[in-house]
């Protein structure tokens, strides 16, 4: 009816969608925030003529790390936040360090670690829009 | 409770001192540290980084050349006052003669290092203090003042916009400035010269009692730290004249706190009554508003006791610059720890560095009403904050308080030092001190990001703020006029009244520049709150349909917008904990749908957690690694990174500028 | 295969608003299948040939970033003219007299098309007066638009609004699809997953050239639909501030400010993309 106050009961219902979505997300913020204590990268090979058919086996969708016949974990680093770092090199049959997958390792550390600098600063921002956000909504 | 919480508690969430007048809750909203590192190292480095270095690798604290033996002496240190260039000559004749008693008095003191910078030679905008100097003479160059070229003690007569706040600061750095900014009144120029003079001359002596007003708001973290690490440690160490590492104090003085922090008990000390002291120090919020008019009138007003968080804010918590009534301040000289209590800048110094613009929060630059006012009735000078006020600044982790610019600064005041320079070792140093290591630490965090924690590098960014916007308002030159040995109190008990030859003059000179320009606005209705706006019957049949069901139609489909965004992210909560990206080769791209990758063949996967872990899938083929795809695949990665953040904060501000929409009540 | 003279940049698949692309950088023909012959949300980028190819991305990106910055100026614009109105004071805070509406009286140089119908609006709105009887506030619509014509512009500036929200809703919360054609043949097709999630399908021995300009197209259609929500943002938080500003509205007349807001932030816009001209 025209002069009902109709915005009342729809922003409500607003409210309580933006608000779950700033909940959530400042959720998500607050476990990245307190969960960078590490970064940990892995380069894993997977055998030939098996690559799809285990990355894209159905079983596998929300396993975080993909495991199975054919897939092999070949380099490991994890640098803590104090900078103390371990790194497991990749070795071929022969004993020696198999480079270029040793180069493969090292440009996703590298890109690791520029990616880690650049979403603490994006998801400071973020955590203030939602944190700011819920504030709004009380 | 928030009572007795220990420092690295308190750290976990910033505040700076500034209440909302509208909202009644905090102007800036408390950030976490992390969050706040974020934006820092986003930021540039300062524009006078040269001058600070210089004045922070100094091996002395003294502003000035060595040259000069005493610098309280204005013969050695000189005195000049800068006008703005683009000044109207009549306004400014006008101005000078109002001031007249002062200029005669500081030429008599300066001799031939007093000068006047105006016209051609008065401040030209936007010039920088290194332009202004050059302009003067290519032979004033950075580093300690030579008062010969450029007197040490400089009074600015005109508004931040006419002068801005930045050149006040830079040149701050290596001098004592201040300002006066009494527009076109020149009553009030003409009271404060003779102020000044009287007080210097030996008609004011006032007991040497000093007061300290300290706010704690219920419910509050920000007072609860001016008043625990601030104000009572600092009244703490000036209560030991001497103490070991600190400037003695020359002379015994009557340090107080303030029973409460009260409104009344303010009011008491800010009465020109004998309860007024010499000196006064005060630490509390200082309030913010959005309306020109209330900001001009009240912005930076002292919030008071009785307002704790989560109440209504009423007129009555805050003291503003017409509670002052007539008290008569003469000789008075205060500090202010408040947000805004001294100026409020027209564009937010606290921007997000990579926004195009400043957020706006003023008109234009101005100084506070409360201030300028106690100027008008007798104070000599009020050092405060320009913009916000940190209360982080001078806490530590390790519950380490470190007040060291206020104690030096008020030990100083107190030994009968002029304002310009007690300032200088305290507030300019740290200053300087606080901004060069801040720099050299962002330019160490670029290579090496675990060189400083989050918390430490927001200290020192909060201080490095924080010490850069303190300014004085008032003659620099100007110091307490206290009593000293043998002779007896004295303070006018009336307000001084101009001569009538003076006052006279001052009315047909004011009548040859007009009164000041003053912001017009137009009452215009009463005020209706939203919740009792009711349709009355008789109007109904008026009501154009149309219009009724397009207001409906709006909210619904920002409530569609809102739904769309919630239920994406709630779905697909575990979907952002993984950002999936994966490189195919296909001979042919149109046999690639939504669904379906036809023909494609995954060559290169790599999964990143929500927080930077990696996994990296390649397949094993025993021959050698296709570099270029694998390059490719990288350049995705990074692409699929930088879009994967940029999109979140997109969304994140969005909510919030969603909320702050639908609500509707202001 | 069509061959092109000119750099072609089009989004596609969805309901689209009258002014699409605030920025300038995408066009939106009217529905038309894809390459793919199916309908879905797709940004393409035809090109029309391989040396030219990066370039003329590049252009584009710029006159993105340009236009980021006459959205951030247009925001000011609104905040500085917002500092200029006086809020009503809210009868919680105790304070007594009426400050209900003021506009500072703009100087000559101030005077700004944009402006001038911004605060016709708004003073139509706050022209709604209480009864002198009963205190309440009549809502009709014959008092608040100076004539018919400025209520149809109203009308005609609400449905923009929504049209335009229901776009950026499409645009953000879908699958996207983004797609690059040098002198009519596909380089490479990228599709985006809502929450940044990418897979990328290339030719095998294409040039490295090529890539680069699908790498840069991928980027160029992210960041626009960024900028889209950016948009959507400085509009909510403009009408916002207006809302604060304003008194005595009609009951949910504040989301009216919404509309007046858009206009105002898109209009700035538009007027400095043509002054670059």
């Amino acid at each position: 009816m025209p002069g009902d106050n109709v915005s009342t009961g729809n922003t409500k219902d607003l409210k309580a969608s933006v608000q779950k979505f700033a909940s959530d997300l400042a959720a998500n913020v607050e476990n990245f925030v307190t969960d960078i204590s590490e970064l940990e990268v892995r380069t894993y090979t997977i055998a030939e003529g098996k690559f799809a058919a285990v990355l894209d086996d159905p079983k596998k969708k929300n396993d975080k790390v993909i495991t199975g016949e054919g897939v092999q974990l070949r380099a490991y680093t994890r640098i803590a936040f104090d900078s103390d770092t371990i790194v497991c090199l990749p070795v071929n049959d022969s004993g020696q360090i198999d480079g270029a997958v040793w180069d493969m390792h090292q440009a996703a550390v590298n890109q690791a670690l520029q990616n880690r600098a650049t979403m603490l600063r994006t998801i400071g921002d973020a955590a203030a829009s939602a944190l700011d956000a819920l504030k709004k909504s009380r | 409770m928030t009572e007795e919480k220990l420092p690295a508690e308190l750290l976990k969430e910033i505040y700076a001192n500034g209440i909302d007048g509208t909202t009644g809750d905090y102007s800036l909203p408390p950030m976490s540290s992390a969050a706040l590192a974020g934006i820092i190292k986003g930021e540039s480095a300062a524009e006078n980084l040269n001058e600070l270095q210089f004045k922070k690798n100094r091996p002395v604290d003294s502003p000035v050349s060595e040259a000069v033996q005493d610098p309280t002496d204005l013969s050695q240190a000189g005195w000049a006052v800068v006008f703005p260039a683009a000044m109207d000559e009549k306004r400014r004749a006008a101005i000078k003669e109002a001031l007249k008693p002062l200029l005669d008095h500081r030429r008599a003191k300066a001799g031939d290092l007093y000068r006047v910078f105006e016209g051609e030679t008065g401040y030209q905008p936007p010039e920088s203090k290194a332009d202004f100097c050059k302009r003067q003479s290519p032979e004033i160059k950075r580093g300690p003042a030579r008062p010969e070229q450029m007197p040490f003690y400089v009074l600015l007569v005109g508004s931040p916009e006419e002068i801005p706040y930045e050149f006040q600061f830079q040149l701050d750095v290596m001098r004592g400035v201040g300002r006066l900014d009494f527009a076109n009144d020149l009553e009030a120029y003409a009271r404060y010269a003779q102020n000044v003079v009287a007080a210097e001359s030996g008609a004011v002596k006032l007991p040497r009692k000093a007061a300290f007003f300290s706010v704690r708001n219920s419910g509050d973290d920000a007072t609860l730290i001016s008043d625990r690490y601030l104000a009572r440690p600092l009244l703490a160490n000036l209560q030991q004249p001497k103490l070991q590492g600190e400037i003695p104090l020359k002379f015994a003085w009557d340090l107080n706190l303030a029973p409460s922090g009260e409104k009344a008990e303010l009011a008491r000390l800010l009465s020109g009554k004998e309860q007024t002291p010499a000196l006064l120090f005060t630490a509390s919020h200082g309030m913010v508003f959005s309306s020109m008019e209330q900001q001009f009138r009240e912005q930076g007003a002292l919030l008071c006791q009785r307002w704790s968080r989560g109440a209504p804010l009423l007129r009555d918590d805050y003291f503003a610059a017409e509670d002052l009534g007539n008290a008569n301040l003469m000789g008075l000289v205060a500090m202010f720890f408040a947000c805004f209590g001294l100026g409020t800048p027209r564009s937010d110094y606290f921007t997000h560095p990579r926004a195009a613009v400043r957020t706006p929060i003023a008109p234009r630059n101005f100084t506070s009403a409360l201030p300028n006012r106690m100027l008008r009735q007798g104070a000599l000078a009020v050092i405060g904050h320009v913009d916000r006020a940190w209360g982080h600044s001078f806490i530590s982790p390790g519950d380490n308080v470190e007040i060291e610019a206020f104690v030096t600064a008020l030990r100083k005041l107190l030994n009968g030092d002029p304002i310009g320079l007690a300032t200088d070792p305290s507030f300019n140093l740290k200053y300087a001190d606080m901004t060069t290591t801040l720099s050299e630490v962002l330019q160490e965090l670029q290579y090496n990001p675990g060189y400083l924690g989050d918390e430490e590098l927001v200290r020192l960014w909060t201080a490095n703020n924080d010490t850069r916007s303190y300014a004085v308002l008032g003659d620099p030159a100007v110091h307490i006029p206290f009593v000293q040995k043998g002779a007896a109190a004295k303070r006018p008990a009336t307000p001084a009244v101009l001569p009538k030859a003076v006052a006279d003059r001052l009315v047909v000179l004011q009548a040859g520049i007009g009164p000041a320009p003053d912001v017009a606005y137009v009452v215009k209705g009463k005020v209706m709150p939203v919740d009792d706006i009711k349709v009355e019957a008789q109007h109904l049949h008026a009501v154009d349909h149309d219009f009724a069901i397009q207001i409906n139609d709006i909210t619904q489909s920002l409530k569609a917008f809102g739904d769309k965004i919630a239920k994406a992210v709630s779905e697909a909560t575990e979907k952002i904990m993984t950002l999936e990206v994966r490189t195919y080769t296909a001979e042919n791209l149109s046999a690639i749908t939504s669904s379906n990758t036809g023909n494609a063949e995954l060559r290169a996967l790599t999964h990143v957690d929500f927080d930077g872990d990696m996994r990296v899938y390649v397949p094993a083929t025993g021959a050698e690694v296709d570099t270029e795809l694998w390059e490719i695949h990288r350049e995705m990665v990074r692409e699929a990174q930088a879009n994967r953040a940029q999109f979140l904060g997109a969304m994140a501000k969005l909510a919030s500028d969603l909320l702050g929409m639908i609500k509707i009540k202001p | 295969m069509t061959l092109i003279q000119d750099a072609r940049f089009t989004f596609s698949g969805f309901a689209v608003s009258e002014e699409p692309d605030p920025f300038g950088v995408w066009e939106a023909p009217a529905l038309r299948a894809t390459s793919h012959g199916e309908e879905g949300l797709m940004w393409r980028v035809e090109l029309p040939d391989a040396d030219s190819a990066l370039d003329a991305v590049h252009a584009r990106a710029d006159v993105l970033r340009r236009g980021a910055d006459d959205l951030a100026q247009a925001e000011a614009e609104l905040n500085a003219m917002l500092a200029g109105v006086a809020p009503a004071a809210d009868a919680e805070h105790g304070l007594t007299g009426a400050v209900s509406y003021a506009f500072s009286v703009p100087a000559a140089e101030d005077f700004h098309p944009q402006k001038e119908a911004l605060r016709r609006t708004l003073a139509g709105l706050a022209a709604v007066e209480p009864s002198p009887l009963t205190g309440a506030v009549a809502f009709s619509a014959v008092e608040t638009f100076a004539d018919d014509q400025e209520r149809k512009g109203f009308q005609e500036a609400y449905r923009r609004w929504q049209a335009f929200v229901e776009q950026v809703q499409q645009m953000t919360a879908q699958y996207a699809r983004v797609e690059t054609v040098i002198a009519g043949a596909p380089v490479g097709l990228t599709r985006v997953g809502w929450a940044g999630d990418f897979e990328t399908f290339w030719i095998p021995g294409m040039p490295a050239l090529s890539r680069e300009t699908h790498r840069e197209t991928v980027n160029l259609a992210l960041a626009s639909r960024i900028a889209l929500l950016r948009v959507v943002s400085v509009i909510t938080t403009g009408a916002a501030g207006l809302i604060l500003k304003a008194v005595a509205l009609p009951p949910g007349g504040q989301v009216l400010l919404i509309p007046a807001a858009r206009r105002f932030i898109l209009d700035v816009m538009a007027v400095l993309r043509e002054s670059r001209r």
